[in-house]
């Protein structure tokens, strides 16, 4: 295993461990990618998604012996991507932050379904009112209507007792209301029901 | 009138992707698995490749060529480090063609003075205002200016300012000077690895100056759009090779009379700390910790 000058072309010594090892981490990130590239595009703007997983599956490689079997694996992937993308996002404003998560919608909302315009602006106003969210309760309503986790499974997303998440959604729903409606009176008196420019309508913010 | 669960069902109405059906990409673990054999087939070459030939005689370039790596490493041995000859016009010479032992014109000459720039002039004059800033911090510009020769991977603007919060700062602090050391001698290989010698499927595994391993890896990192046509080249721990996690090269070749920079498109951390989050735990613990 030696080094030949400076520069080895050989490989550090693959014993049997690191061969499970290795076994172990292809199995998770088979199993699991797809759903933790789709938690990930969820959340951060297309430039920031191959480095999210990326660090993920990083940090699952480096402790895969900590990395529980079969479901659970994925709610352990989802607990450190959360952290990572956490770690991602207060390396920028919030400015930034919450451009690149419009943007990111802008991107995506044509694909949402074909009820069209119409409520395009809606699913807008929802999303920015889950940004003024504080980013527990705004993860909390994505775990639950994107990732359709049960409560069970977000309490071992979160590392929280699963009473402690259902007064969570709980809350988080409420307040996610509040904002959507606040964002509503601001923006548009009635609520869009048709697909007229209605953003326009009100002018200033 | 609006009701909890009606924001409810538009919110889920509003997931960015609500159908993630979208196929495991080969880059990632088995990929890597192929890395570890492949790296296992270069060693054997390696250990029967007789002594250093001072003329290469390579043939033409093939999808794989391990012995022109074992060439290349013997020459490093052998030629104290000193590798592949300086190639200016890096696209037109492939690595098998005889030198000429004289310059053909006069014309050919200014190369010398390019020449004349060290690795820390061609930072400057390329804008790696933060990497040089922090190789100051960290007293590495002698180290940089002097014989070398080095390959440095260096980390572009973007790449520092994609760092967490407060994490440069941290680094750039007095206390920390070490640890900045650490992280960017992880960023400098001894001798010279040009991008023009290298051909797909290649992987060299070096040792930096920080004395951690760092792989070099051509083409395995290619993925996703606006990647047509460019072989990639993706540097980082075996680690993070394995989990897809390598910084790729943005610029390459940028000669310097010291050795040659190529820009990446990330900061990297040595295997021993981990990753930025781990230093950034490290150094902001230290940092509230007193």
């Amino acid at each position: 295993v030696g080094h030949i000058g400076y520069v080895t072309l050989s490989p550090a010594a693959i014993d049997d461990d690191d061969r499970a090892a290795v076994v172990r981490f292809e199995a998770l990130y088979e199993a699991h990618f797809v759903a933790v590239s789709a938690y990930c595009r969820r959340r951060v703007a297309v430039e920031y998604v191959d480095d999210t997983v990326a660090e993920t599956f990083l940090t699952a490689w480096r402790r895969i012996t900590e990395v529980p079997d079969g479901e659970r694996g994925l709610f352990w992937l989802y607990r450190v991507a959360y952290r990572v993308v956490g770690h991602q996002w207060r390396g920028r404003s919030r400015r930034q932050r919450l451009a690149a998560k419009l943007e990111n919608v802008a991107a995506t909302s044509a694909a949402t379904p074909e009820d069209d315009a119409v409520d395009r602006d809606e699913v807008r106003r929802v999303l920015r009112a889950s940004a003024r969210l504080n980013e527990s309760d705004a993860e909390i309503l994505r775990l639950v209507a994107w990732e359709h986790l049960s409560r069970d499974a977000i309490a071992e997303v979160l590392g929280i007792n699963s009473n402690a998440v259902s007064q969570r959604i709980h809350r988080a729903r409420a307040n996610l209301t509040k904002e959507f409606v606040r964002l509503e009176r601001r923006t548009d008196r009635t609520p869009a029901t048709r697909n007229a420019p209605a953003a326009r309508k009100g002018g200033t913010p | 009138m609006t009701t909890d669960d009606d924001v409810m069902r538009l919110f889920e109405r509003a997931n960015p992707v609500p159908d993630p059906g979208l196929a495991v990409p080969k880059v990632g673990a088995s990929g890597y698995l192929d890395i570890i054999e492949r790296k296992q087939t270069t060693m054997t070459l390696t250990t029967t490749e007789p002594e250093a030939p001072e003329h290469r005689d390579h043939e033409d370039a093939s999808p794989w060529r391990p012995w022109l790596l074992a060439a290349a490493a013997l020459l490093l041995v052998v030629g104290g480090l000193v590798i592949v000859g300086v190639r200016s016009g890096s696209d037109q010479a492939p690595a098998d063609q005889p030198r000429p032992t004289a310059p053909l014109s006069t014309e050919t000459l200014p190369a010398v003075e390019e020449n004349a720039a060290t690795i820390v002039d061609v930072a400057i004059a390329n804008d790696f205002t933060t990497l040089v800033a922090a190789a100051e911090a960290a007293g590495l510009l002698e180290t940089l200016s002097g014989d070398g020769p080095f390959t440095m991977f260096a980390p572009t603007d973007e790449a520092f300012a994609d760092l967490p919060d407060g994490l440069l700062d941290a680094l750039l602090l007095e206390e920390n000077r070490e640890t900045l050391s650490a992280v960017l001698e992880y960023h400098i290989v001894p001798g010279e690895i040009r991008a023009a010698d290298l051909a797909d499927g290649d992987e060299i595994n070096t040792v930096t100056l920080q004395g951690e391993e760092l792989l070099i890896v051509v083409d395995l990192s290619r993925r996703g759009p606006g990647t047509d046509g460019e072989t990639l080249i993706g540097v980082g721990s075996l680690d993070r090779l394995r989990a897809g996690a390598q910084s790729d090269v943005v610029t390459r070749d940028l000669e310097a009379r010291n050795g040659v920079v190529h820009s990446i498109n990330r900061v990297m951390v040595p295997p021993s700390i981990g990753n930025v989050i781990a230093l950034g735990d490290v150094l902001l613990a230290d940092e509230a910790g007193g």
